[in-house]
């Protein structure tokens, strides 16, 4: 055998560190290697209560992308999606980053206006964006339905040239391995039940195997974060929902681009071993729990079906949910908790994967700092109470 | 016959019907009762496909559907298990790419080069180089289907049923609990993946033949037993569904090619039995390599004999059973390997010995060698130090049996490893679910028979089912327990090679997972992603035993043996069978065929499909302002609030105060969600004491009802809300000449004086019975009709038939939307956003501030502290301009909104619109907008005081 040098180093955690992170996912990793690598922070311990990636990290669509609607915070989708190019060489791991292209089909006059008024948006930030007719689609994607015979006849599409794939468990193993080698400790096993705090300072966590202190904390469990709210005895303006995703056989290459319907609630690629994922509704009541059902399995394939009517023999052979913790204007919270030496990256939503460069960056420089870097001032906590909320949704 | 084992009871092909098919071009004569599987065996057809990988070749493993190495493309549909689909005339069957020669399959050869993971260590330098490599990588795996363009639409449909009892699984077991519950009257459905009853026992020769056509009359004598045979489970969804999938429920291929039956049943009876595990030896993946069960079926099920000389190897007494089986047909066997010391039951032993068949014990297979298929197996002590080479054409191997428990994992029933019987059994089922049979490691027929009835027993006591009768009461619980299966002994280094297989759709060998064990990956979750191991095709179907032993073997903490974590489906389902049950239904107005008789064009928008224009969009909006134009407006949602207390409720929902509201009178609302957002508006007509009529916007009609029932939940008030949406037609005649049409049609006194603006009154109009009230939306004499929807085509010509001569038009939502913004109306939803209060709409006027129960009011008081976020403004541009909805309106380098509505008004001659924005110096008369749009184009327009028409409104009064 070649190698057997270890991708994954766990360690059993000490009794005291200079920053905590709770959650052992994508952003969590990220911000422990950024404050090991680039802040020169020594101790630092990722806290994860099952595998390293078992949440959201491991459980997503795999998409990239910085087409997002609020002005605001453009330049920080932008800087993120731009990052993950250079990822793979600096830890050394192939995190498979496929720029493949996004496009995001329009339905109506309205979301094209939409579509036009966001397209705007992005290229001001610098963005690359086009808006394509449907023979340009048609071209792009031969197998897409975009004649007048559909329930909803697609219009028009905004295509996101940067947009793509990375790969989401390679991403998870490529942080893991290069943090640890900077140093972090990764803890496995270890659940956080509670928070301690002196005054207005947290001074550590508690976990099914005692105490352990820090001088910062920092919170990255993707769907959980209600839980580690109601540790912290406030309430965090998040609802959990699950999103349910499927995948099929392998098909030979026949799918290009990443390709969604936003009105319809449902995205597919196909990926490199070339079986097709497809999902893209959060399920309608919030729950904790990874089930798939029949109606949203169903109603996913037959609105996807509508369009790609050559896949009727396709065959699903997986179906799975992950938690997305939504806000009421479907942009995160990060930075600030309220708490001192406390910080939050949390409520991400269905978009977090796409973000993790950004948010380990960004947060390991707040946590290291104390300021609140610019990009992100506009995701912080204290949004929901003035009436700053970000623009991000639609309707 | 050919080449088929003389006719036997057992078999269930028809040798005296034979059926063509089409295999690479060539003919192959089946016969009724085969599968593609089985004809293309019968045929000596070697290779089914070639693997995802190295592109080995590769040929059925299990015949059960359990492995996915038998998938080819059958009559054009992708990935089927021919295993599993009976065979029809004219079928044409193709294998997935290459597979007599495969130039990929040099890749086999090149193992060495592509560890685990080897794709997450090298191509990423430089970044082009990946971006060719992942091309490279997209056109290698092996059995990829190709999609192509359909001739036609698949047909595909679903079936829902209710039983009582849901029996999976038609083993003894199974048809005894079905047949116990039948029994007691209840109705039962039994589902078999099987074209087949009888399960395991089905290919037992005939002493399990016999056993099985006694069950089998047995429950055919009851009618309330309805029996799916090919037909798999493939999920129990937390709600209690099971959905079960049957391949080609009729014989042509024209008809439904798949079909799902969704099935909710008061309990379950799981008993879908035990399936082998493959052995792990080098290169145990070569065509001929084959399980027991593959082994039994051909020769029992098809009368074909595995080729040539067979060795058989496992370490249960089973192997040895079914190697005398195998003999007593006339099949050349070899050999028996037994890696257990004590060896076979004594009576085998003999038996075989009798036969002069070799046996032996405490060896076990190391590898294989073989071309096309194996030729030689090579067999070594379990201490290693003995070996030998046996020339073989067929291996049959099995390292022990393995639960088919994946739909137990979707119940929320784990599976927990005995390490006494290294058997898998569950934990405590959910109330309403029994498990039966050799699922819970029984072997023994009347055990299992036992057993089965009593699972009936505990489910009829869950469906409330009285089990005192004495029928029931007979039979006994069974106390059997489960047959150990002993443990594979792993010989290191000589039976754990790169060729090694555990996991096959993937080619994981159990060396590529030792070494992903060895770097770190030591968690079954971590391991498997990182192997992609149990992924495949097969979901672990093959693979998650073997991988979980080899797991604990290397990490003896995790020897709990925990199993991958399992998800619908257990076995594949088709996208067309999925999308069956759900169905788009655009709403269309009862005006719908009318308006398109009268050449108006459709288009859907949102759940409706409205009509844009007839035409010319302008044109109709300058008949409106000069003559008159009818309009459809049946989509707004339509509700009667009544009831003593319709006030407090209406007043919940509505700024305005519905009390100012006198007899005869209608006004405008608009409706905030709880947090001041703007969410709604329409009108509000009064119709007697505690009586209203009410309209929403057509988005919110569908939600209204709820929004009402939940603003009045917690409340004990006395009041009724009936949604009309669907049961009337509206009609909107606007124009200067409104009037005198609409007398042509009616007695009443539809004077300014009788009915004036923001007044209602019933009439009849020409002969309809309507409520007509005067509105003021599109800015002229504006009368709404609403009237029964049948009746609303008929009313709508004959206005059409008065007013025609007068100049009526008919004219569609493009017009509307012109007319209404020259008369300035903020459409909620179109020009603001979920963020926007009643404020920033610029609608602060329709709030009262005197009531204090209002949904929003609250957070409405508290932003009038507040500077205001964002607002709706209104602009001009002089003649037509080319900026569109969605334009960003700027300034410089900041981004202060969007346009939301803009039209060119022929009338006024201007583009008149509204921009979302924030708050800015600008919005003063005489203040200018700038608009960025279009990659960067600018353009400008006025800011503007609407209304744009008529400012007094005296045209809406007249």
């Amino acid at each position: 055998m070649a190698t057997t040098k270890k991708v994954l180093q766990y360690k059993e955690p000490e009794k005291h560190y200079d920053v905590v992170i709770v959650g052992g996912g994508l952003h969590g990793l990220a911000t422990a290697y950024y404050l090991a690598k680039y802040h020169g922070v020594k101790r630092i311990a990722v806290l994860e209560r099952r595998y390293i990636g078992s949440g959201g990290s491991g459980r997503n669509t795999e998409m990239v992308r910085s087409n997002k609607r609020a002005h605001e915070t453009l330049p920080f989708y932008k800087d993120s999606l731009a990052m993950w190019d250079d990822l793979s060489a600096e830890l050394d791991w192939n995190l498979m980053v496929q720029k493949k292209g996004i496009i995001a089909l329009a339905h109506s006059d309205g979301e094209l206006a939409s579509m036009r008024m966001q397209s705007d948006s992005q290229r001001r930030a610098g963005i690359k964006i086009d808006m394509l007719d449907n023979q340009q689609i048609k071209k792009m994607v031969p197998s897409l339905d975009v004649s007048d015979q559909t329930a909803l006849p697609v219009l028009g599409a905004q295509f996101h040239p940067e947009g793509g794939t990375v790969h989401h468990d390679a991403a998870v193993w490529g942080f893991a391995k290069s943090a640890a080698r900077c140093g972090v400790d990764i803890c496995v096993g270890i659940e956080v039940v509670g928070f301690n705090v002196e005054g207005s300072k947290v001074t550590g966590v508690q976990t099914n195997i005692g105490d352990i202190n820090a001088n910062k904390v920092h919170v990255a469990v993707g769907g959980y974060s209600s839980e580690i709210a109601r540790m912290l005895g406030v309430k965090f303006p998040v609802v959990t929902m699950p999103m349910q995703v499927m995948t099929t056989n392998i098909m030979a290459p026949f799918l290009n681009y990443y390709v969604a319907s936003p009105r319809l609630h449902w995205y597919t690629q196909q990926t490199l071993k070339g079986d097709l994922i497809l999902g893209g509704q959060l399920d309608p009541f919030s729950s904790w729990n990874s089930y798939t059902t029949w109606e949203e399995c169903s109603e996913r394939v037959a609105t996807i079906l509508e369009y790609f009517p050559d896949l009727a023999h396709g065959r699903v052979v997986r179906s799975w949910s992950g938690l997305c913790d939504c806000t009421g204007d479907s942009a995160p919270v990060m930075g600030p908790s309220g708490i001192d030496g406390l910080s939050l990256d949390i409520a991400w939503g269905y978009y977090g994967f796409k973000a993790t460069p950004a948010c380990g960056k960004y947060s390991a420089e707040y946590i290291a700092t104390n300021k609140v870097p610019e990009n992100i001032k506009a995701f912080s906590l204290d949004r929901f109470f003035n009436r700053q909320r970000v623009r991000e949704v639609i309707l | 016959m050919s080449g088929r084992l003389p006719d036997s009871p057992t078999q269930i092909f028809d040798p005296k019907k034979p059926v063509k098919i089409h295999f690479r071009g060539r003919s192959i004569t089946a016969f009724e009762g085969d599968t593609v599987a089985s004809a293309l065996l019968a045929a000596g057809v070697d290779t089914f496909s070639r693997s995802f990988k190295y592109h080995r070749r590769r040929a059925p493993a299990c015949l059960s559907g359990q492995c996915s190495r038998c998938t080819m493309n059958v009559d054009g549909r992708m990935h089927i298990k021919t295993c599993q689909t009976p065979v029809r005339e004219g079928m044409v069957v193709e294998p997935q790419g290459p597979i007599a020669f495969d130039p990929a399959g040099a890749a086999d050869a090149f193992s060495w080069a592509m560890p685990t993971g080897f794709y997450y260590k090298m191509f990423y330098k430089p970044q082009w180089f990946w971006k060719l490599v992942k091309e490279v990588i997209r056109a290698m795996p092996g059995n990829m289907a190709k999609v192509k363009a359909l001739p036609a639409k698949a047909h595909f449909d679903s079936i829902n049923l209710s039983p009582d009892l849901l029996v999976i699984g038609g083993g003894l077991a199974g048809m005894e609990a079905a047949i116990t519950a039948a029994d007691a009257g209840v109705r039962v459905v039994i589902v078999e993946a099987d074209p087949q009853l009888g399960g395991f026992e089905a290919f037992q020769a005939e002493a399990g033949f016999r056993r099985t056509q006694a069950s089998i009359s047995r429950l055919a004598a009851f009618p309330n037993i309805t029996l799916l045979t090919g037909t798999r489970v493939t999920a129990i969804y937390p709600d209690g569904l099971a959905v079960c999938m049957q391949e080609s429920p009729s014989q042509s291929a024209q008809d439904c090619v798949e079909r799902s039956y969704l099935v909710r049943a008061g309990a379950t009876v799981i008993a879908t039995g035990a399936g082998s595990m493959p052995m792990v030896f080098a290169h145990n993946d070569r065509p001929g390599i084959i399980l027991p069960e593959a082994a039994q079926r051909m020769v029992h099920l098809w009368g074909i004999k595995p080729k040539g000389r067979v060795l058989l190897a496992g370490g249960d007494d089973h192997i040895g059973e079914v190697a005398l089986a195998l003999y007593k047909q006339g099949v050349d066997v070899v050999g028996v390997v037994d890696f257990r010391e004590a060896g076979l039951r004594k009576d085998l032993q003999s038996a075989l010995a009798d036969h002069g068949i070799p046996v032996w014990s405490s060896y076990t297979l190391t590898d294989t060698r073989g071309r096309r298929r194996v030729t030689s197996a090579t067999v070594t002590s379990i201490d290693g130090l003995q070996s030998k080479r046996v020339r073989c054409d067929t291996i049959v191997a099995s390292s022990g049996r393995y639960p088919r428990h994946k739909l137990l994992g979707q119940i929320g029933t784990r599976m927990l490893y005995d390490a006494a019987l290294n058997f898998y059994l569950p934990e405590q089922l959910p109330a309403n679910y029994e498990a039966a049979g050799r699922l819970l490691g029984l072997e023994d027929p009347n055990a299992i028979m036992r057993q089965g009835a009593h699972a009936a027993i505990n489910a009829l006591k869950h469906l409330g089912v009285d089990t005192n009768t004495a029928k029931v009461a007979a039979v006994e619980p069974a106390d059997e327990a489960p047959m150990p299966v002993r443990l594979q002994p792993v010989i290191e280094d000589v039976q754990l090679k790169s060729k090694t297989f555990v996991c096959y759709c993937h080619d994981v060998s159990a060396k590529n997972i030792e070494q992903a064990i060895d770097e770190g990956f030591d968690k079954i979750e971590t391991c498997k992603r990182y192997t992609t191991a149990t992924q495949g095709a097969c979901q672990g179907g093959m693979c998650e035993a073997n991988f979980a032993h080899l797991l604990a073997r290397k990490r003896p903490a995790l020897s709990a043996r925990v199993l991958p974590t399992t998800r619908p489906p257990v076995t594949s389902m088709s996208l067309g069978a999925m999308a069956v049950g759900y169905h788009d239904h655009p709403q269309v107005s009862p005006l719908y065929h009318t308006q398109l008789a009268h050449g108006g064009n459709s288009l859907r928008m949102g759940s409706w499909i409205r009509m844009v224009d007839f035409g010319d969009h302008e044109a109709e909006s300058l008949a409106v302002h000069s003559t008159a134009g009818i309009c459809d407006v049946s989509m707004f949602g339509k509700f009667r609030v009544f009831g003593p207390d319709a006030e407090k409720l209406l007043n919940r929902i509505m700024t305005r105060n519905i009390e100012k509201l006198n007899g005869n009178s209608t006004f405008y609302y608009t409706a905030c969600n709880e947090e001041g957002v703007l969410v709604d508006d329409g009108m509000a007509l009064k119709m007697g004491e505690h009586d209203y009529f009410v309209t929403t916007t057509a988005a919110r009609a569908a939600v209204t009802e709820e929004w009402l029932a939940r603003w009045c939940r917690e409340e004990n008030w006395q009041v009724n809300v009936v949604n009309v949406t669907d049961t009337k037609a509206g009609i909107s005649l606007a124009g200067p000449m409104a009037r005198e049409i609409l007398s042509k049609l009616t007695e009443a006194d539809i004077s300014g004086e009788a009915l004036p603006f923001q007044k209602w009154m019933h009439m009849e109009v020409a002969g309809v019975k309507a409520i007509v009230s005067r509105v003021g939306f599109v800015g002229e004499l504006n009368y709404e009709l609403f009237c029964p929807a049948s009746q609303g085509p008929y009313l709508w010509d004959a206005i059409m038939a008065a007013g025609k001569p007068l100049g009526l038009v008919p004219f569609g939502i493009e017009c509307l939307n012109i007319c209404r913004l020259e008369k300035g109306h903020v459409l909620p939803g179109i020009d603001t956003d979920s963020f926007t209060n009643l404020f920033e709409a610029s609608m602060g006027w329709a709030l009262d501030r005197n009531k204090t129960e209002t949904v929003g009011k609250a957070m409405l008081d508290l932003t009038t502290h507040q500077a205001i976020k964002e607002r709706v403004i209104a602009f001009s541009i002089e003649g037509r301009s080319p900026v569109t909805e969605g334009a960003l309106v700027v300034d410089g380098t900041q981004q202060l909104g969007r346009v939301t509505s803009i039209i060119y008004s022929p009338l006024l001659k201007k583009t008149i619109g509204f921009a979302l924005v924030a708050p800015h110096d600008n919005w003063v008369e005489g203040g200018t907008v700038t608009f960025w749009y279009d990659s960067g184009r600018e353009a400008q327009a006025s800011f503007a005081k609407p209304p744009f028409y008529d400012p007094k409104g005296q045209r809406i009064r007249m």
